[in-house]
């Protein structure tokens, strides 16, 4: 390779929301070279997400959880070499360790290849969206993009809001745009959340968590807005934008609601494609993600790869941050705190009850109108995959994709990739495996890259 | 034994099992396609759709090539416009006058077998491609040469086949047959239980000589790995397809090493799609960032303009080769019952046509349409 200078040091951290910057920290403590790469401007990942403008505290207080965790982390971070907006687009293993690529900066997109004993993949989640009749709507978003438009740049979604999916996002971004003087005209939550009361052990230990349950659903009852449990979003309506949405129940007993801008959020889908490139074990979780195998130090199948976070299985922050601590630990060869390692099972096994009562049905999948789209970037109709299936013999989410386009786009089947693979299995009945999935997240590059920069790469130059 | 008996049972969905499946069902024959994954998740899945006669010399493959062309068209009436199959032309270009000079000589030895090639001068090249790098001195054209999207075509002629009676039973891998009291073939076994019928058609690609094993008959086919990039939609860039000089020498090359010659052509969906690589190392899969590197630099070296391009994703598959780069065509003298269609290395979508011919009239007992015997899977034998 001819000039991009390649530096060497001991962990390259992907990712700096929480977990990455609890690894990152931990590994610096630890006496360790870490860099830390974030393809974002800012530091924080999807939890703090805090504004561009140097807001006061307070105003951050209001808008964050855990900013003093956050507060906390940031100072630490002088130990750690951090590089916002540069995004990794390749993991390669070498010999002896590992070489990550990624590109710098938004417009330029310089290449930039770092050599590195260790890396911790700390990559985060995309927001699922299950497809349903007028998804496509403008004004209709999902709930994290809501929250980010928020958070990042004050921005209210809408002034009359409702949210539709399932999980406890809906209640957080509820709670934030009511503080925020958003008027908030009903929350739909496909899931029971009383049947977390059936698996009372999976929460004995996390009395922070149920507080704050508690406390969610009680601001939304001071503000008389509705929590709609066992109601899924039948429909969005409007011409130009979204204007009014239909709930349903099981039974399909249906309710109106006029609104500016429904937000959605189906739980989360974990970025794997950066991982997948050094093909790690992999398992299918509770909510039927894709995830990484790790073991009680954060470890991948692949020795000098460790993974931390969403990308290990969605369980909220807290237990994101624990697990970015015990890799930070590991790497410097440091002693982990037991009294860690047993709060990290607690919020796992909560996180199982999570995925058990918040699902999403596939119903939406056999509902869905033939000319709904299922993939925007290359809009590509259900009808279209459902066609592939019957006519051309179709039934996994790599041949839908191979025959209809669905995940070709842009987004290279970030957001539309679940949805398929559900579409897929409702229509033709063949349960997913788990090689559909590893099949169907794995890319090189992880994002897309100029031929110029993927041109650097030659060990010698072309013979054209 | 299955309570249902087939004529014949195809193993392997891809391209080649299923044109052989269209056309035996077409003739008649009641058919079975098994593929061990889904269907058309082997190499033609993660190939390029080039139907190629500009880099073949005279001899069997050239042959070969020519009835497939020939056969693509007549497909064209029958396959939607959906599969892209398109008479684009494709052009070999060089930017060395010694370069040139070598692809003009072999252009004149194959137009003597029937292969159309026009020698362009730069001006007559800069109307054709109007984006070519400023020195590429000439080149060679071939309006013979097209393109089709190789899953769809596969996944259509199934279509096809399946309305002629064919059943196609995806994740169902072939594991063995089962032979009579007179040593002919009775059933093929698979991890889904027998299936009886008279003829096994091993169309199992890359893992041809696997099956072949399976069934008693072994040929030696071989992976040879081959990346593609795929940059975003474009505006219209690549209006032909375009090949660097060197590709056909990399093509009929013996080489174990790793060659990569610039191969472009845009889709209709406006991605650019920029191979070819070809070294033998196993199945390995791991990527190669060199490999992909070079296939880059040949790429803007050809079509500058193509440098602030982003790539969008790669592909990797194995191309099934034998070691005289020679597909096997034919019945199998050792089986009675088995017929190999398999190891067409790079050139396995443009060659499935004749190749299911080829198997048709052997299963019928027709007259060949050409002769078969360099395609013979004894032919190994005698070498050693
Ligand atoms: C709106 C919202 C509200 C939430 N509220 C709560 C809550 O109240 N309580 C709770 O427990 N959880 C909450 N969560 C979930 C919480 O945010 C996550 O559990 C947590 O952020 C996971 O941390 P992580 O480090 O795994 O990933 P993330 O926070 O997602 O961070 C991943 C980071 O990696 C970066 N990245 C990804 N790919 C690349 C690449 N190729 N190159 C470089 N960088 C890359 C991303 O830009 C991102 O900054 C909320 C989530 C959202 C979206
Ligand atoms: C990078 C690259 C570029 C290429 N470009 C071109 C090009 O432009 N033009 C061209 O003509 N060719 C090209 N090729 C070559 C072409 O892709 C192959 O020659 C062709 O796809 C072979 O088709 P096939 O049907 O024989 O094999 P495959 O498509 O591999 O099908 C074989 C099938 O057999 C199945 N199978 C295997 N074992 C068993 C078993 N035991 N039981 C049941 N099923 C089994 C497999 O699952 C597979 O689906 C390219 C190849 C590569 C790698």
């Amino acid at each position: 390779m001819a000039d991009a200078q390649r530096e060497q040091v001991d962990v390259v951290v992907v990712g700096a929301g929480p977990s990455g910057l609890a690894a990152a920290v931990e590994a610096a403590a630890g006496g360790l070279r870490v860099v830390l790469l974030e393809q974002s401007a800012r530091v924080g990942g999807a939890y703090w997400r805090h504004s561009p403008d140097h807001l006061d505290d307070l105003a951050e207080v209001r808008l964050h959880h855990d900013w003093t965790t956050f507060r906390r982390l940031l100072a630490r971070l002088r130990a750690v070499d951090v590089r916002t907006e540069h995004t990794v687009w390749g993991l390669e293993r070498l010999e002896l360790g590992f070489r990550v690529r990624a590109l710098r900066g938004e417009v330029e997109r310089a290449p930039v290849v770092l050599d590195a004993t260790s890396v911790v993949v700390a990559t985060g989640t995309h927001d699922r969206v299950a497809p349903f009749p007028g998804w496509t709507l403008p004004g209709v978003m999902g709930a994290g993009g809501g929250q980010a438009l928020l958070k990042g740049s004050l921005v209210a979604p809408g002034s009359r809001v409702a949210l539709a999916g399932t999980g406890p996002l809906l209640l957080v971004v509820a709670d934030g745009l009511l503080r925020s003087g958003v008027e908030v005209v009903a929350v739909a939550e496909s899931g029971h959340p009383t049947a977390y009361g059936l698996h009372p052990s999976s929460w004995s230990g996390l009395a922070s968590r149920t507080q704050e349950a508690a406390a969610y659903v009680a601001t939304l009852a001071q503000h008389r807005v509705p929590y709609l449990a066992g109601r899924t979003i039948r429909a969005a309506h409007g011409a130009d934008r979204v204007e009014r949405v239909t709930f349903a129940t099981r039974r399909g007993r249906t309710r109106e609601y006029d609104v500016d801008a429904l937000l959605v959020s189906h739980g989360f889908t974990p970025q794997l494609e950066l991982l997948l490139q050094v093909e790690p074990e992999t398992r299918v979780d509770g909510d039927g993600s894709l995830v990484v195998v790790v073991d009680d130090r954060q470890r991948t199948s692949v020795p000098g790869v460790l993974a931390t976070g969403e990308v290990t299985g969605v369980g909220g922050a807290s237990l994101a941050i624990l697990e970015g601590y015990v890799a930070g630990r590991a790497l410097s060869d440091r002693a982990v705190d037991p009294a860690v390692l047993r709060r990290i099972d607690v919020h796992r096994r909560f996180a199982r009850t999570m995925h058990a009562v918040h699902v999403t049905r596939d119903t939406w999948a056999r509902d869905l109108p033939d000319d709904e789209l299922v993939c925007r970037c290359e809009e590509v109709t259900a009808g279209a995959v459902r066609a592939a299936c019957r006519e051309l013999g179709v039934d996994d989410v790599r041949g839908a994709k191979l025959m209809t386009r669905a995940g070709m786009g842009l987004c290279q089947g970030r957001m539309c990739g679940r949805a398929v693979t559900d579409l897929v299995a409702v229509t033709t009945g063949r349960e997913p495996d788990r090689a559909d999935a590893v099949r169907a997240a794995g890319r090189l590059p992880a994002v897309p890259v100029p031929l110029s920069a993927l041109a650097r790469e030659a060990r010698t130059g072309g013979d054209a | 034994m299955s309570a249902t008996a087939y004529d014949v049972v195809v193993v392997g969905a891809g391209i080649v099992g299923a044109s052989c499946a269209h056309r035996l069902a077409e003739a008649g024959l009641s058919v079975c396609v098994v593929d061990r994954g889904p269907v058309v998740s082997g190499t033609t899945g993660a190939g390029e759709g080039n139907i190629l006669v500009s880099d073949k010399q005279a001899g069997p493959e050239l042959d070969l090539a020519l009835l497939s062309v020939r056969l693509w068209h007549e497909l064209a009436d029958i396959l939607p416009r959906a599969v892209e199959l398109e008479a684009k032309g494709g052009i070999i270009v060089s930017s060395s006058a010694a370069g040139l000079a070598a692809v003009v000589a072999a252009a004149d030895r194959q137009r003597a077998h029937g292969i159309v090639a026009d020698v362009v001068g730069p001006d007559r090249l800069a109307e054709l491609e109007p984006h070519l790098a400023h020195d590429v001195v000439g080149g060679v054209s071939y309006p013979q040469d097209m393109q089709v999207q190789p899953m769809l075509a596969a996944a259509h002629l199934l279509r096809i086949a399946r309305g002629h009676g064919a059943v196609v039973r995806p994740h169902t891998r072939m594991v063995g047959v089962d032979l009579g009291a007179d040593g002919s073939i009775r059933a093929v076994r698979t991890d889904g239980g027998p299936i009886g019928c008279r003829w096994v058609v091993n169309a199992a690609g890359t893992w041809g000589g696997e099956v072949a094993t399976l069934a008693g008959g072994p040929v030696p086919v071989l992976p040879r790995r081959g990346f593609i990039l795929v940059t975003e939609p474009l505006p219209a860039t690549v209006h032909h397809k375009v090949y660097g000089a060197d590709y056909v020498a990399n093509v009929a090359s013996d080489s174990a090493g790793l060659e990569t010659s610039p191969v472009i052509e845009s889709t209709r969906a406006g991605t650019v799609l920029i191979g070819a690589s070809r070294e033998r190392v196993g199945f390995d899969r791991t990527p190669s960032y060199d490999v992909l590197g070079r296939l880059a630099a040949q790429a803007i070296a050809l079509f500058p303009v193509l440098a602030g391009a982003r790539v969008q994703r790669t592909y990797r598959g194995f191309r099934p080769y034998c070691p005289d780069h020679l597909p096997v065509i034919g019945a199998d003298p050792r089986v009675d019952g088995l017929v190999h269609a398999c190891g067409h290395e790079g050139a396995g979508i443009g060659l499935a046509p004749a190749t299911a011919v080829l198997v048709t009239e052997t299963v019928t007992g027709a007259v060949p349409s050409m002769p078969v015997d360099a395609f013979s899977p004894l032919r190994f034998e005698a070498a050693a």
